[in-house]
């Protein structure tokens, strides 16, 4: 009888242990868990902004592509560069871009949006911000100025724009207003957005949202100049 | 701008010439059709211009974007009035759209080839020697009638003589039936032409007497050449992108084609420091701007699930244990 008793108290404490193993793995599992499903269904660039600052930026990714030059314009967003008294100039110098800068940034107040926006689209510079297709015109000519990025992360609220907001622009060389004139929807093979246009039109898009899977439908905007503005002239 | 360009000018290696390997980084995104347009081949102005070299990049085919890229990176290079620079090297803007046009040959030689016509033949051919002929595609039934057409006069008063060709029943084969324009390569052949197959355009090109045949390739227009290079096979075109690369390489120019597929060519040019010039695709292209969570919510839904399983099991076992600890007291 004693021994039996020994035996069970034996079985138990090794079945107690099994549980004081067990615990704290599946609490580590489920929180890693829950931490991976909130970083695939949340705007990816927000999480990464509070992981480049617990890991002092190291996870910030250098780049990858061969030869990809990645630099930055200093550009003003408020209206620093002007004043009440200057004339605002129609026309004025124009700072062209190369591939892989970033040259512009992008506001959108009614979505809460700022983002800069590189010269050139891969996916290297997508993971860094909104990207122009080099096929399009830039800013402060005339033409389709088409500017995309990825629906997990900058523009995770483009599908919020409504006709009427205002997208503004802002250049090292000048600003540039948008309305927006029409929400656009199309199949990725579908390149009626994305082509060269005689009037100046804004073009914004990224993926439909969709949990599994990748989509092939495209959804953004179309953009209308209201105003523009040149910080310096045209050389004579 | 004008200082940077008379620096490069002390310094600068001017190439005349035919160079097929010169190729400005447009160049090797097109494999598009190259048309021989040999009245174009001539710039609008004397001194040449950059629109020259825009019109001969529309010209043998290459799609406004194409353009467009093309004047983005314009406007980034040394240049002044006559030329600019490309690479290392500064072209003046004459020599650069007839090299365009030039280069523009070679693809046709090549798709001539393809087609079963003497690349040599179409390099000497008269375009103005095809008469025109308008091919018609029909499923319908076939027609037994083959009564020749009214005679027609041409713009300059010639008579034009036709011929009716009835051929075989069968939706495959095609009906050709003249035109009378007297002039090559109309709307309607153009029309006509890209909505073929490659069989009926290789039946087409074979139907034409023989001395007919290159004259027709020395007059394709943009349509027509790009309607044939996406119908040539992956060999043909591969060997025609392999142009394309080896163009680029002469001028520093390294080209590397990313993907080819969906209608469509994705390629990266970087200059001769490696720096990465452009990543674009030939003709206007949707990005892909959505990440496939498939795995990350999948695999974290089912550790979720086997993490929650897991509790309930350790909960399961301690209660069992309590329940055996409690029997055996008693």
């Amino acid at each position: 009888m004693a021994k039996t008793k020994d035996t069970n108290q034996e079985a138990q404490k090794r079945s107690g242990a099994l549980g004081y193993f067990l615990t704290p793995i599946l609490l580590l599992a489920l929180c890693g868990g829950l931490a991976v499903l909130c970083y695939s269904l949340a705007p990816a660039h927000d999480v990464q902004r509070y992981l480049n600052l617990a890991f002092m930026d190291t996870l910030k990714v250098t780049s990858t592509t061969s030869g990809l030059n990645i630099r930055h314009r200093d550009i003003k967003t408020d209206d620093q560069n002007t004043t009440e008294d200057k004339p605002k100039l129609q026309e004025g110098k124009i700072n062209y871009p190369t591939f892989g800068e970033q040259y512009a940034k992008l506001e959108a107040k009614s979505i809460n949006l700022m983002v800069g926006v590189y010269y050139g689209v891969n996916s290297e510079l997508l993971s860094r911000g909104a990207c122009q297709s080099t096929q399009s015109a830039i800013f402060g000519t005339v033409g389709n100025h088409i500017i995309d990025a990825h629906v997990n992360t900058f523009f995770a609220e483009l599908h919020n724009l409504a006709v009427g907001d205002t997208v503004t622009m802002y250049t090292d060389y000048g600003k540039f207003t948008y309305e927006v004139t029409e929400k656009i929807e199309f199949n990725k093979n579908d390149k009626k957005y994305v082509g060269v246009t005689k009037d100046d039109v804004l073009t914004l898009y990224t993926c439909a949202p969709q949990v599994i899977g990748s989509s092939d439908t495209r959804i953004g905007v179309r953009c209308a100049l209201k105003e523009k503005e040149f910080y310096e002239p045209l050389e004579s | 701008m004008t200082n940077s360009i008379e620096e490069l000018h002390n310094n600068r290696r001017t190439q005349r010439g035919f160079a097929m390997k010169r190729c400005v980084k447009m160049l090797a995104a097109a494999v598009s059709a190259v048309m021989l347009f040999p009245v174009c081949a001539v710039p609008a102005h004397a001194e040449g211009s950059i629109e020259d070299v825009c019109d001969a990049i529309r010209e043998i085919g290459y799609p406004e974007e194409c353009v467009k890229t093309f004047m983005n990176e314009y406007e980034t290079r040394p240049h002044d009035e006559n030329g600019m620079y490309v690479g290392e090297d500064y072209w003046e803007y004459i020599d650069l759209a007839e090299n365009i046009i030039i280069f523009r040959d070679l693809i046709d030689g090549k798709l001539a080839a393809f087609m079963g016509v003497s690349p040599e033949a179409v390099k000497t051919a008269d375009p103005s020697a095809f008469v025109s002929l308008l091919p018609l595609l029909t499923n319908a039934a076939p027609a037994a009638t083959t009564a020749p057409a009214a005679a027609v006069t041409d713009e300059n008063g010639q008579t034009v003589s036709q011929t009716t060709v009835t051929t075989v029943s069968g939706s495959e084969a095609p009906v050709t039936t003249a035109v009378t324009n007297g002039g090559t390569h109309t709307k309607e052949q153009e029309a006509a032409f890209v909505n073929m197959t490659l069989e009926e355009k290789q039946a087409f090109i074979s139907s034409l007497p023989e001395d007919q045949r290159a004259a027709y390739f020395a007059g394709l227009t943009p349509a027509e050449r790009k309607s044939l290079l996406k119908q040539i096979s992956k060999d043909a075109q591969a060997d025609i992108l392999k142009d394309f690369v080896e163009a680029g390489e002469t001028f520093g120019m390294h080209v590397s084609i990313d993907k080819i597929g969906d209608g469509q060519i994705d390629f990266s040019v970087r200059d001769s420091d490696g720096t990465l010039i452009d990543s674009t695709s030939f003709g206007s292209k949707v990005d892909d701007t959505g990440w496939d969570m498939t795995l990350p919510v999948i695999g974290s839904a089912g550790t979720i699930l086997l993490s929650i399983g897991g509790f309930g099991w350790t909960a399961y076992r301690a209660n069992k244990r309590r329940e055996e600890v409690l029997n055996g007291e008693n």
